[in-house]
C-alpha cells in the first residue's frame, strides 16, 4: 500500500456557479467561474510540491480539494491508493486525520473562546489519540517544547488573541503534528509573518517532512519561499498548471512566459539575485468566467500568436523533467 | 550633499496605556536630504508606522512625542492642529497607507473623495481647476478617468493602490510617506507600482520615506536604509552598503532570514526570540536579548549610534570603531 503515490490528482476541476442579476436569475442562466480546470499531478511521500501563482489563480482551491474541504466538480482524487471522492463514515474520519491543512491567517485558525490547551486537546480527542486527558496534555507539552514553544504550560492557558502571529502559526503546526498526518496542505502559512519567524516555520515543515515522511503541498505566491521549501514547483495561472517541474530547474530556466514574468518580477533581496529585467506584463489577472478555448495567458502574453487564442495548450515535457503548457515550445 | 528637507532630532514616542508607558520609538535622529528616498525597515511592532504617523501628526491622543521634527525649517512637533490642517498635511507631507481599501470611504465615489481633499486643502481652486487637477494626477499614475466614478470596492488591489498614490500626490507635496504601500499586492502588480513610484519621484521631485518589512521592496526603491528595532534605530546605511556589508547583527539577521532566488540553498537561520515588551524595555541595547554576539556590556548600556563610514551609522558595541568620523 505504501507503494501507491500519496496523492494522485486526475483532471481535478472545480467550477463555481454565479448568478448575475435578476434577468439571469429568472431565466436560470448561470455563469461559471473556472476556479480550477483540469489539474493533474502526483505527490510522493516525503515530497514537497509548491503551488505558485497570483491571487485568484486557484491555488487555494486546489489545496482545499486535496483535503476534501471542497468537492471537485469533475475528476478523481486518490489518497494512498484510496479514492477520496467516495470516502464516508469511519474511513472519511480517518482521512480527516491523515490529511491536514495549515491556514494563512493563524489568528482565525483557533476558536477565540477556547484556550490553546483546550483547542489542541479537542483535536486529539476527536481522533481518539491518547489514553486520557493527562496523557494528551503530556504529548502536547512534549511536541510544543520540541517546536520551541517553551515553557509550554505558559501557552496552554492562553487564548488565541494573547499570542503573536508567529506563536499562533507555530501552535497551528503543533496541532497538525499531534495528529501525525501523512499529508499536509499549507496555504500561505508564512505570508503574514515577519521574516525572522518565517524561517522557523519553514524549517519546522522541512523537519516534519524528514521525520514523518510527510507529503506537503505548499501554497505560496513567493518563488523564493517555494524554492527554499519545495522539491517541485507548479506554476498556476487562472486555474491551470502552466509549468510543473523540479524547483531548481524552474528557477534557473523558466520556460512558460508567465513563469518568466513571475520570476523576473520577484523583488530580489540582494543585488546578486537579480539576473533579468522585470518582464513587463500588462493588465491584471482576470476572473475566469465562462472560459473560451485558447491559452488563458494569451491576452497578457507578449509572445502570443494566432494559435494561442484558438487552442488550449496542454502540459508536456520538452526535454528535461519540466512540463510546460505553451505553444511557443511547439 | 543637499540640505535636509526633514530632520529628526532625538524623537521619542510613548503611548500611555493602562499597563504603563509603551516606549514605541526611542531617541531617533535621522536626516532626510531633499530628493532622498529613505527606507525604514523592521519587523512588525518596531515602530515604523508610529514614526510615520508622528510625522503626519496623526497619532492617537494617548501618544506623547518628544524631540524635534524639523521639516523645511519648522518644527512639526509644536504645530497646532489648525496650522497642520491649513497648508501642512497633504500640501507639504502626504502619506500612502497600506490598506488602501480601508483608507477610503466605501460609500463615496473615489472622485468625490479626492475632490473633498482639494476643496479643504486648496479652497482657492475653482471647480474646473479641481477637475483638471484630478485628471492630471490620475494620468500620472496611469489610471483611466472612469475611476473617479467608481466606488473603492469596484477596483482591483493594484488600481486602489494607484488611486491612493494619486491621492497622496493631489496637492503636489514635496514629501511623501509610503507605509507598506505594496505589501498586499501580487508580485507583478507590486513591481509595476514600485516602478511608478520611481518614475513619480523623478517627475514630482519627491523626497520619500518608504516603510516596509520586505527587504526586497527596500532594495528596489530606496537609496538609504534605516533599520528600526523595538523603536531604536540600529543602522543607517546607503542601500548598496546595507545589502553588501550590513554591520549590525540585526540587519545581518534580517537579510539572511530571507530565502534567495539564486545561489546555494542553505538552511535559513531566522531570529530566535521575539520583540521585547516595550512597556518595560530592556536596559542597554534592545536587540541584546536576541543577539548572537551579545555580551554583558550590551545588556547594561545602550550603545551610541556611531558613524563607521561616511553616511553609515551603526548602534552596536561589537563594531570595531573604524574611521570614526567626529
Amino acid at each position: 500500500m505504501s507503494e501507491a503515490p500519496l496523492i494522485v490528482a486526475d483532471e481535478l476541476q472545480c467550477l463555481f456557479t454565479v448568478r448575475r442579476g435578476p434577468v439571469e436569475f429568472i431565466r436560470g442562466k448561470a455563469s461559471r467561474i473556472h476556479a480550477v480546470d483540469t489539474v493533474s499531478f502526483t505527490l510522493e511521500r516525503a515530497e514537497i510540491l509548491a503551488l505558485v501563482g497570483e491571487s485568484g489563480c486557484g491555488k487555494s482551491t486546489v489545496g482545499r480539494m486535496l483535503v476534501k474541504m471542497e468537492e471537485p466538480t469533475a475528476g478523481a482524487l486518490t489518497f494512498a491508493g484510496e479514492t477520496v471522492n467516495a470516502l464516508s463514515g469511519a474511513r472519511l474520519k480517518e482521512f480527516r486525520r491523515r490529511a491536514q491543512m495549515i491556514f494563512q491567517n493563524p489568528f482565525e485558525a483557533f476558536d477565540p473562546r477556547l484556550t490553546i490547551g483546550t483547542s489542541l486537546q479537542q483535536a486529539m480527542q476527536i481522533h481518539n489519540i491518547g489514553k486520557d486527558q493527562h496523557d494528551r496534555l503530556q504529548r502536547i507539552v512534549t511536541v510544543m517544547e520540541r517546536s520551541g514553544l517553551t515553557p509550554a504550560e505558559d501557552f496552554l492557558s492562553r487564548y488565541p488573541h494573547e499570542l503573536s502571529g508567529g506563536q499562533s502559526q507555530r501552535i497551528a503546526t503543533v496541532r497538525v503534528m499531534l495528529l501525525s498526518p501523512e499529508f499536509v496542505v499549507a496555504d500561505e502559512p508564512v505570508s503574514m509573518l515577519d521574516v525572522s519567524v518565517r524561517a522557523d516555520i519553514l524549517n519546522q515543515l522541512l523537519d516534519l517532512r524528514d521525520e514523518l515522511d510527510m507529503g506537503i503541498v505548499f501554497i505560496t505566491h513567493d518563488l523564493a519561499v517555494a524554492r527554499y521549501i519545495a522539491d517541485r514547483i507548479a506554476v498556476m495561472y487562472l486555474g491551470m498548471f502552466v509549468e510543473v517541474g523540479p524547483a531548481e530547474e524552474i528557477l534557473a530556466n523558466p520556460r512558460h512566459p508567465y513563469s518568466q514574468a513571475l520570476l523576473s518580477n520577484t523583488l530580489p533581496a540582494g543585488d546578486e539575485d537579480r539576473i533579468t529585467e522585470p518582464m513587463p506584463i500588462g493588465g491584471e489577472v482576470p476572473t475566469p468566467v465562462d472560459i473560451q478555448p485558447g491559452c488563458r495567458f494569451a491576452n497578457r502574453c507578449p509572445f502570443a500568436f494566432d494559435r494561442c487564442f484558438k487552442e488550449t495548450p496542454i502540459l508536456q515535457a520538452h526535454g528535461g523533467k519540466t512540463e510546460v503548457a505553451c505553444h511557443l515550445l511547439g | 550633499m543637499s540640505e535636509s528637507l526633514l530632520e529628526l532630532r532625538n524623537v521619542s514616542i510613548r503611548y500611555r496605556t493602562g499597563r504603563g508607558h509603551v516606549s514605541a520609538v526611542e531617541d531617533v535622529s535621522l536626516q532626510v536630504p531633499t530628493g532622498a528616498s529613505i527606507g525604514l525597515v523592521g519587523e512588525s511592532g518596531s515602530g515604523k508606522s508610529t514614526l510615520a504617523l508622528a510625522l503626519m501628526r496623526l497619532l492617537p491622543q494617548n501618544a506623547e512625542v518628544t524631540g524635534e521634527m524639523i521639516f523645511a525649517g519648522e518644527n512639526l512637533v509644536t504645530k497646532t492642529e489648525s496650522q497642520l490642517s491649513k497648508g501642512w498635511r497633504w500640501r507639504k507631507l502626504a502619506m500612502v497607507f497600506q490598506k488602501s481599501l480601508a483608507a477610503m470611504s466605501p460609500v463615496h465615489r473615489i472622485g468625490q473623495q479626492m475632490e473633498d481633499v482639494l476643496t479643504i486643502h486648496e479652497p482657492h481652486l475653482t471647480k474646473p481647476e479641481r477637475e483638471q487637477r484630478l485628471h492630471d494626477v490620475l494620468t500620472s499614475v496611469r489610471l483611466p478617468n472612469r475611476v473617479l466614478r467608481a466606488y473603492p470596492f469596484e477596483l482591483s488591489g493594484g488600481m486602489m493602490q494607484r488611486s491612493m498614490i494619486a491621492l497622496g500626490l493631489l496637492c503636489n507635496p514635496p514629501f511623501l510617506i509610503f507605509d507598506e504601500a505594496t505589501t498586499a499586492l501580487d508580485v507583478i502588480t507590486q513591481t509595476q507600482i514600485l516602478k511608478e513610484i520611481e518614475r513619480l519621484k523623478a517627475e514630482y521631485n519627491l523626497t520619500t520615506i518608504v516603510i516596509s518589512h520586505d527587504v526586497g521592496v527596500i532594495n528596489a526603491v530606496t537609496d538609504t536604509v534605516a533599520v528600526l528595532y523595538a523603536g531604536q534605530l540600529m543602522e543607517v546605511a546607503p542601500r548598496e552598503t546595507f545589502f553588501s556589508n550590513p554591520q549590525h547583527p540585526y540587519s545581518q539577521a534580517l537579510i539572511s532570514s530571507v530565502p534567495r532566488l539564486r545561489g546555494e540553498k542553505t538552511r535559513l537561520a531566522g531570529i530566535p526570540g521575539s520583540l521585547p515588551d516595550l512597556t518595560n524595555p530592556p536596559q542597554g541595547c534592545r536587540f541584546a536579548p536576541r543577539c548572537p554576539h551579545a555580551t554583558e556590556g550590551c545588556l547594561a548600556v545602550t550603545p551610541p549610534l556611531v558613524e563607521v563610514a561616511p553616511g553609515h551609522l551603526v548602534r552596536c558595541t561589537d563594531i570595531p570603531l573604524r574611521e570614526v568620523v567626529a
